[in-house]
Parts: C-alpha cells; structure tokens; sequence
C-alpha cells in the first residue's frame, strides 16, 4: 500500500467517524450455530453496535423459527431482550436455546431469525411512513444425542479388571518369592547341619520340604541298614 | 657425610638466603594488605515480564475506537540487574494484515496510557522503571495500550503490530538494549446500516389511488468489512386520530429499483434480495436504494395514517 495513503488513513478515519451524525447500527458477522445436546442449554453472545452519536434503545425478540412436524420445538430466550446501547459502543445479548428431551428430535436441524428493532418515536403529521431499522441475525439450531453411557462403564469395567489382575500379580509373585526363600533357606540349613552332623529339628512350617527331609532321613536308614547286613 | 644431610643443610640454607633478601626488600613476614579496586558501571537491562514477546490483546470493530481490550493490553517493562532508573522510551510499527502484508493502518492508530499517540519514532513514555539493588535486582513498570481505532473497511482478520521499548537514564546517559513485542488484534467481521431519510411522507391520497415504486430510502454501510442481506418488515396503516381504523400492510410495497410494481410488505421480516456490498479500505462506504410504493384500498377512511417499516442488516 502507498505510504502516502497509509498516512491519510486516520484522517479519512476521523472525519468518517464524525461524519456519521445519525445513527448507525450494526452486528458481528457470522451465524449463530448452536449445536446442543438433548435435554440441555447452549447460549451465544450476539453482539451489537451503535455507531452513532446518541444512546440508542433497543428491543430484540425471536422472529421467527421453523416448524417440523413431530417434533418439540426448541425454546430460545434472549437477555437482555430490551435495554439501551450507549454511543459509539457495543452489547452482547445472551442467546439461550434450551433443547428439547425427546430421542425423536435428536438429528434434527431448526434454523431462525432472531431480530433487533432500534425503538425511535417520529411523529409527522401527515400519511407516512416511519422508516426505522435493526438488526436480524440468522441463527441454526441442531439436536445432538448424549454421549452414551455404555462406552464410560466398559473402559472402567476393564480398567478394574486390569487394576484388580495387577495386584493379584503382585501379591501372587511375592508370596512365591517368599515361598521359594523359605525353601532355599531350609535347605540351606538342612545341608549345613548334615555337613555338621547335627541332628535335624522338626521343621512344621514347610510341608514338602519336611517330607524331603523324612526320604532323606529314611535313605540314611536304609544305608545303616545295609551296612549292617553286610557286616553279617 | 651422607647425601640426605647434605640435601637438608642445601634447604635450611635456601630458606635462610630467602628470609633475607624479603628483609633486604623490606618486607615484614606478617599481616600483608592486598588493596582491590573495581569501577562499577551503569548498566540497564530491559526484558519483558516471562519474557512474554506476543501479546494477544482482543478483538476489534472497523470504524471504531477499540477499547475493551483483555489484560495482555498491559506490557511489563523490567530491568533485571542494572543498577540505574531508566525512562521508558516506545515507537512502532503500522498495523498489519497477517494474511495480507499489504493491508496496513497507522501506528499513530494506538493509544497507550489513556492518551498518548504512538509514533514510529523513539518517544520518551514518562513512564520510568526504577533503579534494581542488589536485595531486589528486578524493577518493572507497565505500558498500557488503551485504544486502537481500526479505520473503515478492513477486512475481518489478525492485525499484529510491532511496538519496541527500552530503557534510558537521562543522568548517566546509559540505555538498554532495545526489546520489541509482537502485538496481536482480531478484527471482526462487522456490517453496519445507516438509512436516509427516517420517513417517507406520500402526501394526500384518495382511495383506490396506486402510488408508484419510486419513493427512495438510502442504505449505506460506512466502514465496516463484510456484505450483508437486508431483511424489511412492516405493520399496518393506522390512522392517527384513531388507532382502531387500519388498513393492510401489504398495500406498502417494496423493490430496488423505481417500478410500477413492487413486493407486498410483510409483517415479519423478510429478505428483499437487496445486499450491501462489503466495504474496503479503499472503498470505505458502499451503498444500495430501496423504493416504496403505496395503494389507498377503497373506502379507507380519511385521515392521517402512519406506518412503521423496519430495514435489517444482517450478516
């Protein structure tokens, strides 16, 4: 862009500010698109400007919203929906669309026009028409189904599942690990008091190792036993 | 005599021809002072806060004074580590279309701290940081932008504009390096409608009377940046010494160019097929017409009648 120009910009700005002695009103471009799930609410902000000089007063209402039959129509509430824009400055009125609770209605797409009319009294005595102006705003409603609750309850089913496999992993590895350092332990001592020849205590708490130690016992018998007969 | 006794008898004789010549030099062999000097200079180190270089401040209106901006609007200067006062001194650059270098609108567009203009050249804010210490060697101080009016016409979009700060101490003569945020600003799509004239008088009429399509209302969109659809709608004729004698609507009818014929007027707004195009920069106001016609049904009773007719801008 010329330099020149670019210079000239905020004086065509000011003098088109000024300029504007009646007053112009205007919105935020962009449809408002309200995607809401069954049985709940979604608001949006539409916004609105007054360029002008003077505050200006304000009534906004729904306008119109179609109609499909078999079907509950989805309630749409404006706040504020009257109220005064003060000049040179902007409002965000709420839109709040409430939806209805109905599985027939899930898919399904209202569209409407919601409408802003600037309130001013002229009165000229003669058959006329009073021109005054707003703004409208083309808005869509669509249904959409609650998240199911199937999917949720599998993932925690089996993150149970997974939690409750782990521990019982846990506390298995760890009782065989015990089981197996007794074991080794007792067998241990058994050898050293073989190697010592000290006479083997009674050792209750391991089973298979105490009938180990009686096959052992008895092979020692069976060899006394033996070297006896072989004295005779 | 032995090689140790000798090496030994070498030693206490090399520390005895020492001891001596310190004596000699006049040194005394206890409490020696090292006297250090060291010239501290003026230093100033200028940084932003989290050392933050983009701020996203909001969103703005063509044709507007923007002001509603959100807390990114506030800069923090700081000094960390230097040890003098420094006056924050500020310049920038135009604002710029990101997708569109060449779009751009002045720098004297921001105001900052309420009512300062910024410019492209270096300018003292009034606005010092103070000296850091030792105990507290970080200093700050905050640079407000207070407003940016976006001229007429330009297009929806991110605007960004470089603003660069650093510090100077007047008395020493000391600055800092210099330190440049990226300023970040959302230009909505905006339409505006402004009308002329307010009213349209048809005169006296008799019943049965067809006035035709030509009675002209103005429609400007001044400096906003996207085109929009004009909706209308209207309420029926009231006769103003009496409010309970009307007649239709639908006698009002409408079209964008002068005719015989137009459309019949309703009472919930409707599209008229009639656009204002989108303003631009270079274009900074666009413009359409719309044309009233009225029909006098037979046997209206006589009187002053008024009818309210409503123009929408939507987009």
């Amino acid at each position: 862009m010329n330099k020149d120009f670019a210079k000239l910009i905020p004086l065509i700005f000011i003098i088109f500010a000024f300029s504007i002695s009646n007053a112009q009103i205007g919105e935020i471009a962009g449809p408002l698109n309200f995607n809401v799930t069954l049985g709940h609410k979604e608001s949006l902000n539409w916004t609105i400007i007054n360029q002008g000089n003077s505050t200006l007063y304000y009534v906004a209402s729904l306008d119109y919203i179609s109609n499909i039959t078999n079907t509950t129509t989805p309630a749409v509430s404006i706040y504020p929906s009257n109220g005064y824009i003060s000049p040179r400055s902007y409002i965000n009125i709420r839109v709040t669309v409430q939806a209805p609770n109905d599985y027939r209605d899930v898919g399904k797409e209202w569209e409407g026009i919601l409408i802003a009319k600037i309130i001013n009294n002229v009165t000229y005595n003669a058959t006329y028409v009073s021109i005054g102006y707003g703004v409208a705003k083309q808005f869509s409603i669509t249904i959409s189904k609650p998240q199911s609750l199937i999917a949720p309850l599998v993932v925690l089913i089996a993150a149970i599942l997974i939690i409750a496999y782990i521990a019982y992993m846990i506390v298995h590895h760890a009782h065989k690990r015990r089981e197996t350092y007794e074991e080794e332990r007792y067998l241990k001592k058994h050898e050293l008091r073989n190697m010592l020849n000290i006479k083997e205590p009674g050792y209750s708490s391991i089973k298979v190792s105490k009938r180990a130690v009686k096959g052992k016992s008895k092979s020692k018998r069976s060899r006394s036993r033996k070297a006896s007969k072989r004295k005779r | 005599m032995t090689s140790t006794k000798a090496t030994a008898i070498a030693l206490i004789g090399l520390l005895l021809s020492t001891s001596m010549l310190y004596i000699a030099k006049g040194y005394t062999s206890s409490n020696q002072l090292i006297t250090a000097t060291a010239n501290v200079l003026t230093a100033i180190y200028a940084y932003f806060a989290n050392n933050q270089t983009n701020y996203y401040i909001g969103t703005a209106n063509p044709n507007a004074i923007n002001s509603n901006f959100n807390t990114n609007s506030i800069i923090t200067i700081q000094d960390r580590g230097g040890n003098v006062a420094g006056n924050i001194i500020i310049y920038g650059g135009n604002w710029i279309n990101q997708a569109n270098n060449a779009l751009q609108f002045g720098v004297s567009n921001t105001i900052y701290d309420s009512n300062k203009v910024l410019s492209s050249t270096p300018t003292d804010t009034g606005v010092i940081v103070p000296a850091p210490t030792i105990q507290s060697y970080i200093k700050s101080n905050t640079i407000t932008i207070s407003s940016v009016s976006v001229p007429p016409g330009y297009p929806a979009g991110n605007y960004t504009q470089q603003i660069t700060f650093y510090l100077k101490n007047y008395t020493y003569g000391t600055t800092s390096n210099q330190i440049t945020a990226n300023v970040i600003m959302y230009v909505n799509g905006v339409c505006y409608l402004y009308i002329y004239p307010n009213t349209i008088s048809f005169n006296s009429l008799a019943p049965g009377h067809y006035t035709p399509v030509n009675s002209l209302v103005s429609l400007y969109d001044n400096g906003g940046n996207t085109q929009a659809q004009i909706f209308i709608s209207g309420g029926n004729w009231i006769n103003q010494a009496n409010n309970a004698l009307q007649f239709g609507v639908s006698n009002t009818t409408y079209n964008s160019i002068v005719s015989s014929y137009g459309t019949p007027l309703t009472s919930t707004p409707t599209p008229t097929g009639i656009t204002l195009a989108a303003p631009s920069p270079t274009n900074p106001s666009t413009s359409n017409s719309i044309y009233f016609g009225l029909h006098i049904p037979y046997g209206t009773y006589p009187g002053y009648y008024k009818q309210q007719i409503y123009l929408y801008t939507s987009c």
